[in-house]
């Protein structure tokens, strides 16, 4: 064993010779080594006052007082957790300031929702109805009895022209909602004609002695003419139910004899 | 102002330590203020000397005594509270030392490349920012202690400074005993080198 391995071993193993971490005959022989050998004799000296300085290196001192800034700690007592109580806290203010409005905004867009639905679905009823009137059957009557016009009376100008547009256009209502209400409504789209004629015929008769004898003639003679082009189209309809021209007609017919009778009720006394 | 700051450490009046941890432990600020009084100074000295950075010290100081008066009730009397305090102080400093691991990591892992006998010696003439002088050899030696690289350094302060068994240190530095005893090998001959410049 050369003196160079001989002083990398004792380098190598010096920790555990200050630690006495090693046998007795491993440590007299780096001893004996470190007696021998000035360069591991003085780092063995070197290192071990090393040990007796470090741990007797004296306390240091902070600067400034430190208590002041614990007792501040301390003292509060916040913590993280708190602190987040109040960002929720805070958040929590800002949304009951906000509540009003969403609860406003939420009440709005459900009554306008509501409202949109229920309007919808009558117009799909009166459209339904409409649709029914310009599909009238050829057992239509206009002598036949119905229930009260007093409802339908008021806006039955308004209802005749929107029944001549729907006859012209029926596509614009979904074959399901067209076929479940015309099916339904039918009967009544026959009623309300034959209903309101017979209603305004009865106040026409009330007014009878009221009016001039030469509007009355002419009232019955445009009458006749209408009844006349109403059984046309009947015949007509009987033998081409299908035809969208003929079933225009009848209630184009059908709604001149309503507009001109209602016409009439309304007219002034004779002076 | 160092020297106020000893001397006054030096002379605030020993107390009862027992009773004082008893009524810290109950909520007394006077008697906890007490033990920091008698405390601070060997909780500062840990802390400066493995962070080899004043102010970063102090603030770990103050996070010492913090955790202590929060976990005083845990305190058992199972050894001295210096001890407890003390070991307090090495899991305060370590467990910062993590938080900041990935910050410093770069940092950390070029100086332990590069530091060596080179990097301490030339610094050893600059003594380390803020910290007190001791006299003489002393001097030199704290002063190359923090600029050591902070692995050999922690290891150092731990084991030849504070007492610390490799094991213990292993145990708080998640490594082995193989790897303390490499570290405190290093840490003393570049120290013995700087030393003898």
């Amino acid at each position: 064993m050369t003196n160079d391995v001989l002083c990398g071993e004792f380098a190598k193993r010096l920790t555990e010779l200050l630690e006495r971490d090693v046998d007795e005959p491993t440590r007299a022989a780096l001893e004996s080594h470190a007696l021998a050998c000035a360069d591991c004799g003085s780092l063995l000296a070197d290192v071990r006052k090393l040990r007796i300085d470090a741990s007797s290196l004296p306390e240091l001192a902070p600067a400034r007082d430190l208590w002041e800034g614990i007792a501040q700690r301390i003292d509060a007592p916040v913590i993280p957790l708190r602190a987040s109580d109040g960002e929720r806290s805070k958040r929590a203010s800002e949304w009951r300031r906000w509540l009003p409005l969403v609860a406003a905004a939420v009440l709005l867009i459900a009554v306008t929702s509501t409202s949109t639905y229920y309007l919808t679905l009558r117009h799909a009823d009166s459209t339904a109805m409409r649709t029914a009137t310009t599909r009238p059957s050829t057992r239509d009557s206009v002598s036949s009895s119905g229930p009260s016009l007093e409802v339908a009376a008021p806006v039955q100008n308004h209802d005749t022209e929107s029944a001549v547009a729907a006859s012209r256009e029926p596509k614009q209502l979904s074959d399901a909602s067209t076929s479940r209400l015309v099916v339904n409504a039918k009967p009544s789209a026959e009623q309300v004609y034959a209903g309101e004629i017979a209603r305004l015929r009865i106040v026409l008769a009330r007014r009878r002695g009221q009016l001039d004898p030469v509007t009355i003639s002419v009232i019955e003679r445009n009458l006749k003419v209408i009844d006349d082009a109403i059984a046309q189209c009947k015949v007509a309809l009987a033998k081409d139910p299908a035809s969208r021209f003929l079933m225009e007609s009848l209630n184009n017919a059908l709604e001149n004899k309503v507009e001109l009778l209602r016409t009439a009720t309304m007219l002034p006394a004779r002076s | 102002m160092t020297a106020v700051a000893i001397i006054e450490a030096s002379t605030t009046p020993k107390n009862d330590g027992d009773s004082d941890v008893a009524l810290a432990a109950s909520g007394d600020r006077q008697a906890f203020e007490r033990l920091y009084r008698q405390h601070v100074n060997r909780v500062f000295s840990l802390c400066a000397r493995m962070v080899a950075d004043r102010l970063r010290a102090e603030e770990l100081t103050q996070d010492v005594f913090v955790r202590a008066w929060e976990k005083l009730h845990l305190f058992r009397g199972e050894s001295s509270f210096g001890t407890w305090l003390h070991r307090m102080t090495v899991n305060v400093v370590l467990n910062a030392r993590k938080s900041e691991s990935r910050r410093q990591s770069r940092f950390e892992d070029s100086e332990e490349e590069n530091g060596g006998v080179d990097a301490v010696a030339s610094s050893s003439t600059s003594g380390t920012v803020g910290m007190p002088l001791p006299p003489g050899d002393l001097l030199d030696l704290e002063q190359a202690i923090g600029k050591l690289p902070p692995g050999a350094r922690r290891v150092f302060v731990l084991h030849d400074v504070e007492g610390y068994k490799h094991e213990e240190i292993a145990e708080m530095l998640g490594v082995t005993t193989g790897a303390t005893k490499a570290q405190l090998h290093r840490a003393r001959l570049l120290l013995r080198e700087a030393l003898n410049r």
